[in-house]
């Protein structure tokens, strides 16, 4: 059973790098955190039992992006860390939970972030013939049909 | 050619590739095998091999990294071969079109656009129904042409 | 693991293959006829929805979101709609509710059965393949009834449901049900008496109960590990906090278990359409909302056919949504599946195992790529 997200909440707030924790509604709860302290608040909240991904989102709000660890069984905690969109980089949380990789690897397909040690960072989601460093679903990249290989 | 296309019209062999469908198709396609629908009994067979099969049935918008892979199961079948597009994604890019409304960047404007298609299923997903009255179709145009 | 062959070799499977009905590669390194390690290309499905969602109004994308995955629809519209109606903060008519939960689970039996089928397929064992699909015909001709389409229902709409459910249908639905339950009841016992079955499934992909918890496993596949997680009991949304259902595990670990467990579910299923139809409160179907959706972010999460499904909105108060996020069960099982197929020890996985250890996840990997690429499923 996790721990309800009222005291989750309490607790985050003293924590060196977390610049703000609130509860959103029921069973939902969000923690802002610096880069730098992102691996250590996950690590508190992985060791309090909030141990399963429920997703990892990444949004592109302009000059910045934002990278959403949403993870817990029953309640959900949201990690939430800004990011520049020029360099982005950050410790990967695959060392805590494995299956992270994963997720850490679709983001690094779609938005370019850039994960420090992350065991494998190949190519997930695009297809092989895809141009570095295009970023599909960045807020700049305007999406085209493919050209046809033949007339109709 | 006369007796290879007087046999294809006996009993063709269809090839299903899952192009990036949304499963709605393909289990369309599955169906038509099981007893309900039985696509068996007009002597068509679902083939695992494209060295063995006569149609290609194609499923689903055709997204860029399957590309290659398509043309090159398309290029390893024997002639005479021939093409069926299942369901709207696969005929135009169905929803994933562009539309006017911003395109998806991975899917091809339909499979006209990479193949020669000789038939078309339309439906989304089209009924198991459907399918075999395209593939039935399909055979006898093979047979009409001389 | 100690082996006579001393060389590894790469063999691709996919991602056109027999055993395979969607696009996937699985790059296996094989010592012998041993599987020693597995990698994934789920990249054949990735169609770009996600960014093509942010393209569409919110009404053009319910029928964009309903083609991630062409069997589990309902999920994937049921978790769009109510990220929009929680950002709205309004709730549904209560009738909408029940009849979600009717629409949900029609789907859940028929993408068990599908499974179940597709799972007889690939252990070898098609007169049962033949069997459960013309059994499952059953429910896609009561979701044909009810919904007004076999597969791509688009059942649901922003604010409640499109159909009502007449009484003809109601009593079409129950005599459906009796049936579905007595042919669901003959499947379990041929799968606990068929040495066909047995034998292929027993003691293969193997998922311990701690592994299956941190390498974060969903839906049937955790359940059969053990652990009773449904996003149905620990974060109900629509009706799910009034109907009474069980949370089926079994300690088996292995693809038999995840056989059972599906069957199961598919009992429990029944008796909550059952339940539904008795209790269906009357009142309006649809709870009209504005075009323009609040800004803000909302987080959903419903138990689709194969596991926890989750999807992120992010609004920003215009009639387009800024971001689509949508986390596919096969997705979180892809660790799983991984450490599934990795010989460890006594544990040996051989080549001839493979199609029945990936067919046990129930993947769907066009949910899995939506993108995004799912089933995925």
């Amino acid at each position: 059973m996790d721990p309800s997200v009222d005291s989750i909440v309490m607790e985050m707030k003293g924590i060196k790098g977390v610049i703000d924790s609130k509860v959103i509604c029921e069973r939902r709860a969000q923690v802002t955190v610096s880069a730098e302290a992102y691996h250590s608040v996950v690590e508190t909240l992985q060791k309090k039992g909030f141990a399963h991904i429920a997703a990892m989102t990444c949004i592109d709000s302009g000059e910045n992006l934002e990278l959403l660890l949403q993870i817990g069984r029953r309640a959900i905690v949201t990690v939430k860390v800004i990011l520049p969109a020029q360099t982005p980089s950050i410790d990967s949380v695959s060392d805590i939970l494995p299956p992270a990789s994963f997720h850490e690897r679709e983001i690094h397909d779609l938005f370019g972030v850039e994960f420090r040690n992350c065991p494998d960072s190949s190519r997930l989601m695009l297809p092989e013939e895809w141009p570095k460093g295009t970023f599909p679903l960045r807020k700049s990249f305007q999406p085209e049909t493919p050209a046809p290989l033949r007339g109709p | 050619m006369g007796v290879q296309r007087w046999a294809m019209g006996r009993s063709p062999w269809v090839l299903h590739f899952n192009t990036g469908s949304c499963n709605g198709c393909d289990i369309e396609v599955v169906a038509t095998l099981t007893p309900r629908y039985d696509i068996e009994r007009f002597g068509i067979f679902l083939k695992g091999s494209p060295r063995h099969a006569d149609v290609l049935m194609v499923t689903g918008p055709i997204t860029r990294q399957v590309k290659d892979r398509l043309i090159r199961v398309y290029e390893q079948m024997a002639e005479p071969k021939f093409v069926v597009a299942v369901g709207s994604c696969c005929i135009s890019g169905g929803v994933f079109s562009n539309c006017g409304k911003g395109a998806c960047y991975n899917v091809y404007a339909g499979l006209d656009s990479l193949l020669p298609v000789d038939a078309y299923v339309p439906g989304c997903p089209p009924k198991p129904e459907a399918i075999i009255d395209g593939i039935t179709k399909l055979v006898k145009k093979i047979k009409e042409e001389k | 693991m100690s082996s006579s062959y001393e060389r590894i070799f790469n063999l691709p499977l996919g991602p056109q293959h027999p055993a395979l009905k969607e696009p996937v590669l699985l790059d296996l390194k094989v010592e012998g006829e041993h599987v020693v390690d597995v990698a994934l290309d789920v990249s054949y499905n990735h169609r770009g929805m996600e960014k093509a969602a942010e393209y569409r109004t919110y009404v053009q994308d319910l029928y964009l979101i309903e083609r991630i995955c062409g069997i589990c629809n309902i999920a994937h519209t049921l978790s769009f709609c109510q990220c929009v109606e929680g950002l709205h903060g309004k709730e549904i008519p209560e009738r909408a509710k029940y009849l979600r939960v009717i629409a949900e689970e029609l789907e859940r039996i028929q993408s068990h059965l599908l499974w179940l089928g597709v799972a007889a397929h690939e252990i070898g064992f098609d007169t049962f393949f033949m069997y459960i699909w013309l059994d499952r015909e059953i429910s896609l001709d009561l979701m044909e009834e009810f919904a007004g389409n076999r597969i791509t229902t688009s059942y649901n709409a922003i604010g409640g449901v499109k159909r009502d459910m007449t009484p003809e249908v109601a009593n079409k639905m129950k005599k459906g049900m009796d049936k579905l339950e007595e042919r669901v009841k003959f499947y379990k016992k041929v799968v606990l008496s068929e040495r066909t079955v047995m034998k292929r499934t027993m003691g293969i992909g193997i998922l311990r109960r701690d592994a299956a918890i941190q390498l974060n496993a969903v839906g049937p596949t955790l359940r059969a590990s053990g652990v009773d997680m449904d996003a149905r009991a620990d974060d109900p949304y629509a009706a799910h906090s009034l109907v009474p259902f069980k949370v089926v595990t079994d300690d088996g670990c292995d693809a038999f278990s995840r056989i059972i467990v599906r069957l199961d579910e598919t009992l429990e299923s029944i008796n909550m359409i059952r339940y539904c139809i008795e209790k269906l409160p009357p009142g309006p179907l649809l709870q009209r909302l504005p075009r323009r959706v609040p800004a803000g972010d909302f987080l959903t999460r419903v138990e689709a056919p194969r596991g926890e499904l989750v999807h992120f909105l992010r609004a920003d108060g215009s009639d387009k949504p800024y971001r689509y996020k949508v986390k596919t069960p096969t997705f979180s099982n892809l660790a799983p599946l991984r450490e599934m197929l990795r010989s460890k020890g006594k544990y040996v996985v051989n080549v001839a195992d493979v199609p029945v250890i990936l067919a046990s996840i129930d993947p769907c990997f066009s949910c899995t790529s939506r993108n995004e690429v799912v089933k995925s499923s």
